[in-house]
């Protein structure tokens, strides 16, 4: 399983045409208790985001961070080539916003256990679910 | 002054054509005397004399665009072709990894700098590049 779509170079114009995108890891963490949820620079409540709808902020549970290999081509992975990028890691810019709402560069999702889908493939649904995604192609 | 050909991006598999390779630093030291030869006979006749010889050396510190119009737009690189990864420090970030910058090229980025040559350093660089395999039959813009 894995998505393809367009890759940018953050910072230049070189556009590597469909690329091809990999879970390459998964980190999990529990959360024991509701979390009070982010707070602003002055350490108020910051209650810009919607709390309601993005219970990875807050809630307890499982919280799960993804981090996305970015391979030339299929080809490319399969021939043991380096990706070109590791999103969700390093600080890399991109001009579109493929985090989770609110969360910068951070690609979170909040797991339910109760899902009878694996976590990779939830992993996969969550970021069919941001704009980056959106029109990438399920290969 | 630049010199353009194809790069590719580390083990990649991706190849970029025409990329504008540009001299972005000469660092240079003057050594003052011959350092002392590896006993081994055999390794003393292949050790080349910037190893060793004393002179002033220039370490040229390439980086590579994806073309003129993102050098000239305040684009980042894609790449560095420089013999330290601290040659390259900072100015790449946010493009792309340094892992995969080319940090142990193919050939060797340091030369003797001709001080009675009427060449600024900077020219001296790109003609002891030019003589290098790696941009034989790239185009100087």
């Amino acid at each position: 399983m894995a998505l393809q779509r367009n890759y940018n170079i953050p910072n230049t114009s070189l556009i590597i045409s469909g690329a091809y995108h990999i879970v390459g890891d998964i980190d999990i963490q529990k959360r024991n208790i509701d979390d009070i949820g982010p707070i602003t620079s002055y350490g108020e409540i910051d209650t810009n985001l919607d709390r309601t709808s993005d219970p990875v902020y807050w809630k307890s549970g499982y919280t799960c961070k993804v981090m996305i290999d970015v391979y030339a081509s299929k080809e490319a992975r399969d021939n043991g080539k380096k990706p070109i990028a590791t999103l969700g890691r390093y600080d890399i810019k991109l001009e579109e916003n493929l985090a989770t709402k609110g969360m910068d560069e951070k690609i979170m999702f909040y797991s339910d256990t109760n899902d009878t889908e694996n976590i990779l493939t939830q992993a996969y649904n969550h970021l069919k679910s941001t704009d980056y995604y959106k029109n990438a192609i399920d290969v | 002054m630049a010199l353009q050909k194809n790069y590719v991006i580390g083990n990649t598999g991706v190849e970029v054509s025409d990329a504008y390779h540009i001299i972005y630093k000469v660092f240079t030291e003057r050594r003052l005397n011959d350092f002392i030869q590896p006993k081994s006979s055999a390794r003393n006749s292949q050790m080349p004399d910037i190893f060793w010889k004393a002179g002033h050396i220039g370490r040229i510190a390439v980086f590579v665009y994806a073309n003129k119009d993102d050098r000239d737009n305040g684009m980042k690189p894609i790449g560095a072709i420089v013999k330290y990864p601290s040659d390259a420090a900072d100015r790449i970030t946010g493009a792309i990894d340094q892992n995969l910058y080319s940090v142990t090229p193919p050939f060797q980025l340091e030369f003797f700098i001709n001080d009675t040559s009427s060449d600024s350093i900077l020219t001296q660089a790109y003609n002891y590049l030019k003589t290098i395999p790696y941009f034989s039959g790239s185009l100087e813009i």
